[in-house]
């Protein structure tokens, strides 16, 4: 009866484990490192994976605490992904940071013969703030996903490894290395196409400027527009003030160094504008109300002149 | 009562071993067949001769100047040769040649360093030796300065005379045509140094498209990266997307002429379907659906050619068995162009995080990473 018992347990745990291992892993590197109060150190965000488990997009969290380092930056230049949903996001107060990014066509690990790793997600650089603490922990959070590519949008849950630091006393460096690292980046951004796009249900038809590009040294700081005469910071996509085109369209990439590359338009490639209802409710609303003002001075003029009729037949 | 208890313990730790065992086992599913690529990566100018290379000096050092002697030829830009040097069977008068017999050895009548030898007992009559010319004024020896462009060189099999779309970070780089083989090979010096995705799709004879193929890697400055074995893999396209049981499902693609395309259909076979592929390239196989039971079903496939020449799976189709609705979804072809690309990603943004049915591909009632990830499987580009 026990062995009976035993057996129908042992099978239905067989049958009902979830017995998914995964092949992607997300790791710091390095996970190791002694550093004192005011020295600055990068730290890699990771992603190891292999052929049977492509990977195209993911969402990364990463927690440490405030009270013994500060991330201060956050380097995409080496960054496998190539699309972004938007810029990497520091909270200096809760002490976290989070990205989410993808590239096209996945992920598939490492190739033989590379002779780097290739695999870095992004680059976080954190600066000690005291030695009130012996060690930190920088973490990677459990919100973290992997995305398969595999066109279903399939979750993969990956292992993770932390890094911990060791808080010296004192400052153990006189060089900053991130800026080190930036100031040796003379080479602007990759150049880019601005495309200028009108589509049915986007910014109700109306002209917009999609752009995108890469900086593969010290990585992609910002995009700027010239609207009204003004250089202003700008998102792809984004809705043209100039609607008419007349002018162009001038944006420009910007790296962490402040390298410059101006995006590159072509005139006249710009679809023909899509109008939407919303077009012409100013106008024909305007032209509405026009028209009943006209019609009520009319009613009202001939009222006046029909009421001098009458008086001047009673005199 | 103490056995009984003893039983009860031995039964509770033999359970826990197992469950603890079992999921410390990395069990593959039964449906999984392990499928390994065979891409590898040379690079010209690490001073690695790799198997594609006839020589490399290391970075910055394949500029191919003259070699005095065999010995000391230099590899040329791209190592697929030697820059001309003394033991190449070529009369290189502008380098102080006076012959080249073609080898490296003396006392042939030509010398080692290419000067015409005396021969033994012959008395000299002041007349110039055979093919002594004085040395050209301004000839250089020695390397030769040249600026080694950033190169990438990029070879594989898609299908035959396709045209093998190439995209650089997501964004078109180019295009090439493959050969009646279904071989293609590209080159550019279009690139910055640094990590560098690629990817690779392209389009049948029958107007079907493959799965994007993506390798990302190192591109080093000044030296030439080699990626070979870039293996597309079949496509795959379904006579039917609904069929009855026992309806013949037919099941056909183009992939690498005279290969096998190994094709599994999920979530019924444990084993591939393999098919021949025709000197034309195409491959068809019918599918008997009477033993499937009634749902969704999909298939996908991957060819091999030898043991090293083989591809990952492709792109996976689905079709309904029986009753149900056909396998539909939402395009994340947003403005309908026939392509996902940068046009389509920025719409999709504006729609993040909401429940617009348009960018909620997987209609799991929200916009968010999981159709990006949708929308990146499906990029073209």
């Amino acid at each position: 009866m026990n062995r009976t018992r035993l057996a129908t347990t042992l099978l239905a745990l067989l049958v009902f484990s979830p017995l998914t291992a995964s092949a992607a892993s997300i790791y710091l590197d390095p996970n190791t490192g002694t550093y004192g109060p005011g020295d600055t150190f990068e730290v890699d965000v990771r992603l190891n994976t292999d052929s049977s488990q492509c990977i195209n997009a993911g969402h990364i969290e990463i927690d440490y605490p405030t009270a013994a380092l500060r991330a201060v930056d956050f380097g995409r230049g080496d960054s496998i992904f190539t699309l972004w949903i938007a810029d990497p996001h520091i909270d200096a107060d809760k002490g976290t940071v989070d990205f989410s990014g993808g590239t096209p066509g996945g992920y598939c690990g490492r190739i033989p013969g590379d002779p780097s790793l290739s695999n870095i997600l992004g680059k976080i650089i954190f600066t000690v703030m005291s030695s009130s603490t012996k060690s930190a922990t920088v973490h990677l959070s459990s919100s973290s996903n992997l995305y398969a590519n595999d066109g279903l949008g399939t979750v993969i849950t990956p292992s993770m490894s932390d890094a911990t630091i060791t808080i010296a006393p004192h400052a153990l460096s006189t060089s900053n290395p991130w800026l080190t690292e930036v100031s040796k980046d003379t080479i602007p951004p990759d150049p880019f196409d601005i495309q200028v796009e009108s589509t049915r249900g986007v910014f109700g038809g109306r002209y917009y400027a999609v752009f995108s590009t890469v900086d593969k040294q010290s990585g992609l700081d910002h995009f700027e527009i010239l609207e009204d005469g003004v250089w202003k910071n700008v998102v792809s996509p984004h809705e043209l003030a100039d609607q008419s085109l007349t002018g162009g369209v001038q944006i420009k990439a910007i790296d962490k160094a402040g390298n410059e590359r101006l995006g590159t338009y072509v005139e006249g490639s710009a679809p023909r504008r899509i109008y939407s209802i919303e077009d012409f409710l100013l106008p024909v609303g305007a032209l509405i109300i026009l028209l009943i003002l006209i019609g009520i001075y009319l009613s009202v003029h001939r009222k006046r002149n029909a009421g001098s009729v009458v008086d001047l037949r009673h005199e | 009562m103490k056995e009984v208890q003893w039983s009860r313990v031995s039964s509770s730790v033999v359970l826990l071993c197992a469950f603890v065992g079992l999921y410390g086992l990395n069990v593959p599913h039964a449906h999984a067949i392990p499928v390994s690529t065979s891409i590898y990566i040379s690079i010209c100018g690490d001073g690695v001769v790799q198997p594609d290379e006839v020589c490399d000096d290391g970075t910055a050092n394949n500029v191919g100047g003259y070699g005095s002697t065999t010995a000391q030829r230099h590899c040329n830009a791209g190592c697929q040769s030697f820059g001309p040097y003394c033991g190449d069977g070529v009369l290189q008068v502008r380098f102080g040649e006076q012959c080249d017999d073609g080898n490296a050895v003396s006392g042939d009548l030509c010398s080692a360093t290419c000067q015409t030898e005396t021969p033994v007992n012959q008395t000299t009559t002041g007349a110039p030796p055979v093919g002594s010319i004085p040395q050209v004024p301004g000839a250089t020896q020695g390397t030769l300065s040249a600026d080694t462009p950033t190169k990438v060189v990029l070879r594989g099999k898609a299908y035959p005379n396709a045209l093998v779309n190439i995209l650089l970070d997501g964004k078109v780089l180019g295009s090439v045509r493959s050969d009646s083989n279904a071989d293609f090979f590209y080159t550019t010096t279009d690139i910055t140094p640094g990590t560098a995705t690629f990817s690779f799709s392209a389009q049948d004879a029958h107007g079907t498209n493959s799965l994007m193929s993506t390798v990302v890697f190192d591109v080093i400055e000044s030296a030439v990266t080699t990626v070979a074995n870039i293996f597309l893999p079949p496509t795959i396209e379904l006579s039917s997307d609904h069929v009855i049981p026992g309806d013949l499902l037919t099941i056909s693609g183009q992939s690498v002429p005279l290969s096998n395309v190994y094709t599994q259909v999920i979530p019924d076979a444990t084993t591939s379907i393999i098919s021949t592929v025709d000197g034309a390239g195409n491959w068809a196989l019918q599918l008997d659906t009477s033993s499937f039971a009634n749902g969704k079903h999909t298939a996908k496939g991957f060819f091999v050619l030898s043991d090293t020449v083989k591809s990952g799976f492709g792109q996976s189709v689905g079709f309904t068995v029986g009753p149900g609705s056909t396998i539909g979804g939402v395009s994340p072809d947003l403005n309908g162009d026939g392509k996902v690309n940068l046009v389509d990603f920025s719409i999709f943004l504006i729609s993040w995080n909401t429940t617009n049915p348009r960018t909620d591909f997987n209609q799991d009632g929200i916009t968010s990473l999981a159709d990006f990830s949708i929308m990146l499987f499906n990029w073209t580009g």
